[in-house]
């Protein structure tokens, strides 16, 4: 092991050097740019675009539907994913197989795709509506389209294999003895998921939440065919200042603020999640 | 001295294979037992049975006069070691040896002070606060020692607890762990497939194979006086002679081999076939010089130096082998060797018939 650990030669670290390099040509540069355009006024460099933006009370809706869109989409993510990703670690062999695979499948499938497959099974004829008026749970067709329930129907299946699957990943790497280890200590099973089990899947719930939430708070396509215009979150104010109002600088102050947001609350729950598997 | 741990009729079966077959047992207070046998002869389904973590098909245990099979592993107050510790990995030393107090509902302080009592029993006390990812294989073993002695169990249960440590420390931690044992008083049932390890540390030892139970004794005895061929292969090293009874009187038999005629003690009709065995420390070299004794005469073709002593390897048919120790510096010359043993020190076991 230790012969091994000396074998790469002091200047490996320089292979990494192309993959920084586009790296940062691909993700850092436009961000550097988007900063840029976002403090820049008429006369130079200004906080005036900000002003703006941030001064308008409908700003604030939007970016408080943008959050709860995002924390709602995360919450019922990780309710379904967490049992669900111990239920995949339980299965073996083939049928582990075939769930992977039918939870992966869907990714390679556009986005616009399935949220549009969703606009067709939440309309007033669709097949949501006709099975809940066959089993008797309704008379008429529910309103599902262009409500805030269908978008989260439609967002929370699209986003959950990034749930489950880290999870997942966790989960199959926890020695099962480790609960029967408890058990014979005299822990009970609540006591032994709230002191064994969660702290050692917290990993895989960080890397889950961290996911869904990035990845719903910038969610446009989604929200936008399931409720159309009049539904504004950060992602479509970005798209309208830059599309329809021609205004970048508005555009970049959504970017940057939505940008904000998604790193408070990764960082923010990485740190917690460390914070709660130290203290024992 | 009234049964601590009883075991009555237990049976496990996995799909068509039975892993435990109709086996009983019995543990006193304070006794050190061991289970000795192949891999998968059942000593962790067993183990497991008593901890409650798994249901047996048939059969009744009770510790200290109190019935098991209504407790759930939870409630037992049975403590395990397990085969590669399981230890909590996001826990330090301290959580570890504290878990099951903290499960228990104990108030923090009183934690504290039982927790530095084990670590400072298993001589681990400055490292109270590592990871369990920096610590060594015997470390390891000692922290789950630690933990499963921490709510002072009525049985402890030890599914080979050293057999990951490398010899030289596998030894000391024997040592240590009979003295930790013997010192608490603590009722232990250790498992392992290391018979040497097992005729070193147990009052009594039950060798299993098959599910069952094929002997139930002291070291000493199982030892030198195996009831069965299975037991005798599978503890210890032997002479192994098949004959058949050419002679039975007043429980004198002699037997006919192919190394010659052999003598022992023992009740068997006239044409029997038998295995003949003898343990290697019987034997010495010699001819055979009165009725006490008995002999052959080996032919030799190999010898093993083994630091302590030499092994003298005889030519025999399929089926037999004869090994005899003698002190290291030996010469021996010429390719036969004659060699005798006591009457009594033969050891008779009937061979099934087949068809
Ligand atoms: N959950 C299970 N399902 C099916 N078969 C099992 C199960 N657990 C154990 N077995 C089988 O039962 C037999 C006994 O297993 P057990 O683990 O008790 O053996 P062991 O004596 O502890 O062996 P080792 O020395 O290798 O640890 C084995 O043949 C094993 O394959
Ligand atoms: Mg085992």
């Amino acid at each position: 092991m230790r012969g091994a650990a000396r074998l790469p030669s002091p200047g490996i670290g320089w292979l990494a050097l192309p993959a920084c390099a586009v790296a940062a040509l691909l993700f850092a540069l436009p961000l550097l740019l988007l900063l840029a355009v976002s403090l820049h006024g008429d006369g130079g460099w200004t906080l005036r675009g900000y002003a703006r933006f941030l001064g308008a009370a409908y700003s604030w809706q939007v970016i408080g539907r943008t959050l709860a869109l995002a924390f709602w989409t995360t919450l019922i993510c990780l309710a379904l994913g967490y049992p669900a990703a111990f239920a995949l670690a339980r299965t073996r062999g083939a049928v582990q197989s075939l769930l992977i695979a039918a939870l992966l499948l869907p990714l390679s499938l556009s986005v616009i795709v399935k949220a549009f497959g969703w606009t067709v099974l939440l309309r007033g004829n669709g097949v949501v509506n006709r099975l809940l008026m066959a089993s008797g749970l309704t008379d008429a067709p529910l309103r599902l389209l262009f409500t805030e329930a269908g978008l989260l129907i439609g967002i929370t299946n699209i986003f959950l294999p990034f749930m489950i699957l880290p999870i997942f990943t966790v989960v199959r790497q926890i020695d099962p003895r480790l609960g029967d280890a408890a058990t014979t200590l005299g822990g009970g099973p609540w006591h032994n998921f709230v002191r064994v089990t969660l702290p050692l899947t917290l990993p895989g719930v960080v890397a889950g939440v961290t996911l869904v939430f990035s990845l719903s708070i910038a969610a446009y396509v989604i929200p936008n065919l399931l409720m159309g215009d009049r539904y504004q979150t950060l992602s479509t104010t970005i798209a309208t200042a830059f599309l329809y109002l021609q205004d970048p600088q508005r555009g970049s102050v959504a970017g940057v603020v939505l940008l904000a947001l998604s790193l408070a609350v990764v960082v923010g729950s990485a740190w917690l999640a460390r914070r709660a598997r130290a203290t024992p | 001295m009234g049964a601590h741990l009883d075991i009555r009729g237990v049976s496990k079966r996995f799909r068509q294979s039975t892993v435990l077959d109709d086996l009983s047992l019995s543990v006193g207070q304070g006794e050190f037992l061991s289970l000795l046998g192949p891999s998968g002869c059942g000593k962790t389904t067993l183990l497991r049975i008593l901890a409650g973590l798994l249901a047996p098909d048939a059969g009744r245990v009770t510790l200290a006069g109190q019935d098991l099979g209504r407790l759930p592993a939870h409630r037992r107050n049975v403590g395990v070691v397990f085969q590669n510790y399981a230890l909590f990995p996001h826990l330090t030393v301290a959580g570890n040896v504290g878990f099951g107090l903290r499960a228990r509902g104990v108030a923090r302080a009183q934690i504290e002070a039982r927790v530095s009592e084990l670590l400072e029993m298993v001589r681990l006390a400055p490292l109270a606060g590592r990871a369990i990812t920096q610590l060594s294989g015997g470390q390891q073993q000692r922290v789950a020692m630690a933990r499963a002695l921490a709510v002072n169990p009525a049985l402890i249960l030890l599914d080979e607890p050293l057999s990951a440590l490398d010899r030289k420390l596998r030894e000391t931690m024997q040592v240590e762990l009979r003295a930790l044992l013997r010192q608490l008083g603590m009722t232990a049932i250790f498992v392992t497939h290391d018979q040497e390890e097992a005729l070193a540390l147990s009052d009594r030892i039950a060798v299993m194979n098959a599910g069952r139970i094929e002997q139930l004794a002291t070291p000493e005895d199982i030892y030198s006086r195996p009831a069965t061929p299975f037991v005798l292969d599978f503890v210890g090293q032997s002479t192994l002679l098949h004959g058949v009874v050419v002679e039975a009187a007043e429980g004198f038999l002699t037997l006919h081999t192919a190394a010659g005629p052999v003598r022992a003690v023992g009740h068997f009709a006239r044409g029997a076939r038998v295995l003949a065995a003898v343990r290697p420390e019987r034997i010495a070299p010699g001819p055979a010089s009165d009725a006490a004794w008995t002999g052959i005469t080996l032919p030799l073709q190999a010898q093993t130096f083994l630091g302590s002593r030499r092994l003298l390897h005889g030519r025999l048919p399929a089926g037999d082998r004869a090994l005899v120790e003698v002190p290291p510096e030996t010469e021996i010359s010429g390719d036969a060797l004659p060699i005798r043993w006591r009457v009594s020190d033969t050891l008779v076991y009937p061979v099934p018939e087949v068809a």
